[in-house]
């Protein structure tokens, strides 16, 4: 299936900062793809250039396999670039009518989205009374006029409270059951691991690893294999780690004083393991095998700590 | 509305410290206190038009501040950037703001109208629209000319504080001192510098001996438009390309 947007080697520079650096990688039809990385690293960037915010220093990017970004294909993207950007002298209501105007929807779609977005009561107040919760929200109502079939988030969840965070959370699950494609860059590890399919690190400009969230939480930063992590323990650790080091698929074993941290080939599991070591005489008292999360993952790949 | 009271009573303080001259002028001739007289004809049928749009010329700063205030507005709040990304193009952008441009142009020219109309009613002269058109042309034109020069220095500069800065110098003093500059080697040049050469097509009425090096009304046209003409093409172009 040919992807909804395709990145080849994109670079930007801003004098003498290289903000991004030849990143290439395409987001396919259907996902939610997260573009991750600290502050500063180019998510904004990249999401500029493909709304022609931004002029590419070098490279193509083609939306639905059109090279660059007509406004014809703006029109169908819903997009939320940075910050809320509306006119604070207008209510919601008409700012809402301009995008709506410029979209080519016309007005019928805007009591639908200030409902989805809770707005309604607020839709003739002033855009400057609003709370920084309400602006993003507006700004995401706008996203949704006309019902596009892609959507562009930046740091969607800025400025909300924890039950907004959920709520626009769950919006973006239900959109992405409707088919829609999602593509989203956040600072926020925990976010972007709940929400989205496929994600992309990047950091100063350098595209770090790109995949699915499982795959890029499996592969290890070194050779790319996928491996697993398993935590386990026994009566007889020096047994143990004998078999251990005689298992086909064991990567690394390390020792951490009650028992082992064992990091193996995908193939590995923990029926497998068990069973081998019953087979050798060994009862296990312990074994976990432990999920990596992206905060661990994007540690790994940055070598930084993260923003969050 | 304001800017309407604004070249009124600018026109009407001319006026009366014009008069209040030559009625001295003709006291020191006659060695009579009297009336004052129009004698250099400045406030006339022929000349009423010209001289009106020559003094509210000098309040085009006024509509020009606005222009960079308004695009900047849009700048700051970044709505330019979200007009583009809801499906704009950038042209579409910039020429909704040249647009506006035309518009405001329009406006100062009937503001012109009205102005002549309320100094032909305080100097009892007649007042005859068909007179003056070629004058209104020419107002519209100069009116455009420097509204546009104000788009460009906001498109290029992005600060409403820098871009105002840099119009009132240049318009004010450094244009001056070019003009002085280029009158001493290459007179007559002096008159296609960015502004001037709008300013030059509506001249101080009646004083011809001041403009000893005026070119034609041709040439100068043919400037202005040229002029006109380049401001559009390099504010469109810095729009359309650069990172917004």
């Amino acid at each position: 299936m040919a992807p909804v947007l395709s990145l080849q080697n994109i670079s930007k520079s801003y004098g003498s900062i290289q903000a991004l650096k030849n990143v290439s990688f395409d987001v396919p039809k259907g996902s939610v793809f997260g573009i991750l990385g600290p502050n500063g690293s180019g998510k904004t960037t990249l999401l500029g250039i493909v709304m022609d915010i931004l002029k590419p220093s070098a490279g193509n990017f083609f939306w639905n396999g059109q090279p660059g970004s007509s406004n014809e294909m703006r029109r169908q993207i819903g997009t939320l670039l940075e910050t809320p950007n509306f006119y604070h002298y207008l209510s919601g209501q008409k700012n809402l009518e301009i995008a709506a105007a410029i979209k080519q929807r016309g007005n019928g779609d805007i009591p639908r989205v200030l409902e989805k977005v809770n707005l309604t009561q607020r839709r003739k107040s002033k855009f400057s009374t609003y709370s920084l919760g309400m602006k993003q929200r507006l700004a995401i109502a706008s996203t949704l006029l006309g019902d596009p079939d892609i959507l562009v988030f930046d740091e969607p969840t800025n400025g909300l409270d924890p039950a907004g965070i959920a709520e626009i959370r769950e919006l973006m699950r239900q959109l992405n059951k409707q088919g829609k494609t999602i593509i989203m860059a956040s600072h926020i590890l925990d976010e972007v691991e709940k929400v989205c399919t496929h994600v992309a690190i990047i950091q100063k400009g350098d595209l770090k690893t790109v995949g699915t969230v499982q795959d890029v939480l499996n592969a290890t930063p070194e050779d790319k294999i996928m491996r697993v992590d398993i935590e386990l323990g026994a009566e007889n650790l020096a047994a143990l780690e004998q078999a251990l080091k005689q298992m086909p698929g064991i990567l690394e074993i390390i020792s951490n004083g009650n028992g082992f941290s064992i990091h193996a080939e995908e193939s590995i599991t923990t029926a497998g393991i068990n069973k081998y070591c019953f087979e050798k005489g060994i009862i296990l008292n312990q074994l976990n095998l432990k999920r990596k999360s992206l905060e661990t993952r994007f540690l790994e790949i940055t070598g930084t700590q993260s923003d969050r | 509305m304001l800017y309407m009271v604004g070249i009124v009573v600018i026109i009407y303080i001319f006026y009366k410290i014009y008069m209040d001259v030559m009625a001295e002028l003709m006291h020191m001739a006659t060695s009579k206190k009297g009336e004052g007289q129009d004698i250099l004809r400045l406030f006339s049928t022929d000349s009423i038009w010209n001289t009106v749009c020559f003094w509210t010329s000098m309040l085009l700063y006024l509509p020009g501040m606005i222009i960079i205030s308004l695009f900047i507005n849009e700048v700051n709040f970044k709505t330019h950037r979200q007009n583009i990304i809801d499906g704009w193009k950038r042209e579409t952008f910039i020429y909704t703001k040249i647009g506006l441009i035309i518009c405001m142009s329009i406006a100062v020219t009937l503001m012109n109208v009205v102005a002549t109309f309320v100094m032909c009613q305080i100097t009892n002269i007649e007042f005859s629209l068909i007179s003056g058109l070629d004058t209104l042309g020419l107002c519209f034109l100069q009116t455009f000319i420097y509204l546009m020069f104000a788009l460009l220095l906001a498109t290029f500069f992005r600060r409403s504080g820098v871009a105002i800065i840099i119009f009132f110098i240049y318009g004010l003093i450094l244009e001056s001192l070019l003009m002085w500059l280029f009158s001493k080697i290459y007179p007559g040049v002096q008159y296609f510098l960015p502004l001037e050469v709008a300013d030059a097509l509506i001249p101080f009425p009646q004083m011809k001996h001041f403009y000893a090096d005026l070119p034609g009304q041709t040439p100068l046209l043919i400037g202005a438009i040229a002029f006109l003409a380049l401001y559009i093409f390099l504010t469109v172009r810095k729009y359309k390309f650069d990172d917004l």
